[in-house]
C-alpha cells in the first residue's frame, strides 16, 4: 500500500507521541479502520431492509440502531410537514 | 437558502448569530432575508437554565441558547438539521423541522421546481455525515419521487 505524504507525516506523529512501533500503529488502524468499515456496512444493510433490527442492535449497539431510525423517522415527518403544511 | 423565504420570519438568537459570523455566512444570510431574521438576545443565565435541564444531552452553547429561545417565544415550528438538538425540543413537545421539509416545503409553494428540488437535497445529502447511507438516500429519493 503506498504511504502519501499525508499519511507519512501523521504516522511518524503517532509514533513519536505514543512511544508505539510503526508496525503496532498501522495494525491498529487497520483493526480501528476495518470496524468503522464494518459498521458503516451494517448500518446500510439495515436501512436498506437487508438486515433485521434485533441483528443490527447485536452487532452496532441499541443507541446507534435507535439513531438511524430516528434520522429515518425525521426525514419521513419533514417530508410530510413540507407538503402539508403548503 | 431561497427556500427559507417560504417558511416566514425567523428567530435566531445571538448566540447563533455568533456561530454565522463564525463560519462567514453572517451578512450574506442576514442579506438575502432582509428584514425576515430577528435576532433575539439570549442571556447566559437562560442558557445555564437549559444546560442544567438538559443535563447528559450534549448540546453545545448555541443549541441550549436555541432551545431557550424556543421556550420564550413558543414558536410553530423549529428548523434545524442537529438531531441531538430536534429530540430534545422534540422531548418537551416543539415540532421541528429540517432542511428537507423546508426545501419541500418550497416545492409545494412553487418556489422551486421538482428538478431544483431533487439536486438541493442531494447538495444537502452529500454535505451530511450521518445521511452518506446509499440506502439512505434511495429512501429519500423514493419519497420525493411520489411527489407530484
Amino acid at each position: 500500500m503506498p504511504v502519501t505524504k499525508s499519511m507519512r507525516r501523521k504516522l511518524d506523529y503517532l509514533v513519536r507521541a505514543t512511544g508505539r512501533g510503526e508496525a503496532e500503529i498501522v495494525a491498529l488502524a487497520v483493526e480501528e479502520g476495518l470496524s468503522e468499515l464494518y459498521r458503516k456496512q451494517v448500518a446500510e444493510a439495515y436501512l436498506a431492509g437487508n438486515l433485521e433490527r434485533e441483528k443490527t442492535v447485536h452487532e452496532l449497539g441499541k443507541d446507534a440502531v435507535e439513531e438511524l431510525d430516528y434520522a429515518r423517522r425525521s426525514i419521513d415527518a419533514d417530508i410530510e410537514w413540507g407538503l402539508k403544511s403548503a | 437558502m431561497a427556500c427559507l423565504k417560504c417558511v416566514g420570519e425567523i428567530a435566531i438568537s445571538t448566540q447563533v448569530r455568533a456561530e454565522l459570523r463564525r463560519h462567514a455566512v453572517h451578512d450574506a444570510v442576514l442579506q438575502l432575508f432582509d428584514g425576515l431574521i430577528q435576532v433575539e438576545r439570549v442571556t447566559l443565565s437562560e442558557i445555564g437554565a437549559q444546560r442544567d435541564r438538559l443535563q447528559g444531552s450534549g448540546l453545545h452553547k448555541a443549541d441550549l441558547s436555541t432551545v431557550a429561545l424556543v421556550e420564550r417565544l413558543r414558536p410553530n415550528v423549529v428548523l434545524t438539521d442537529d438531531l441531538q438538538l430536534r429530540k430534545a425540543l422534540e422531548t418537551q413537545g416543539h415540532k421541528v423541522v429540517g432542511s428537507v421539509g423546508v426545501m419541500v416545503r418550497a416545492f409545494s409553494c412553487g418556489i422551486i421546481n421538482k428538478a431544483e428540488l431533487q439536486t438541493a437535497i442531494d447538495e444537502l445529502l452529500d454535505g451530511s455525515s450521518l445521511y452518506t447511507s446509499k440506502a439512505f438516500r434511495k429512501h429519500v429519493h423514493d419519497l420525493l419521487d411520489s411527489i407530484d
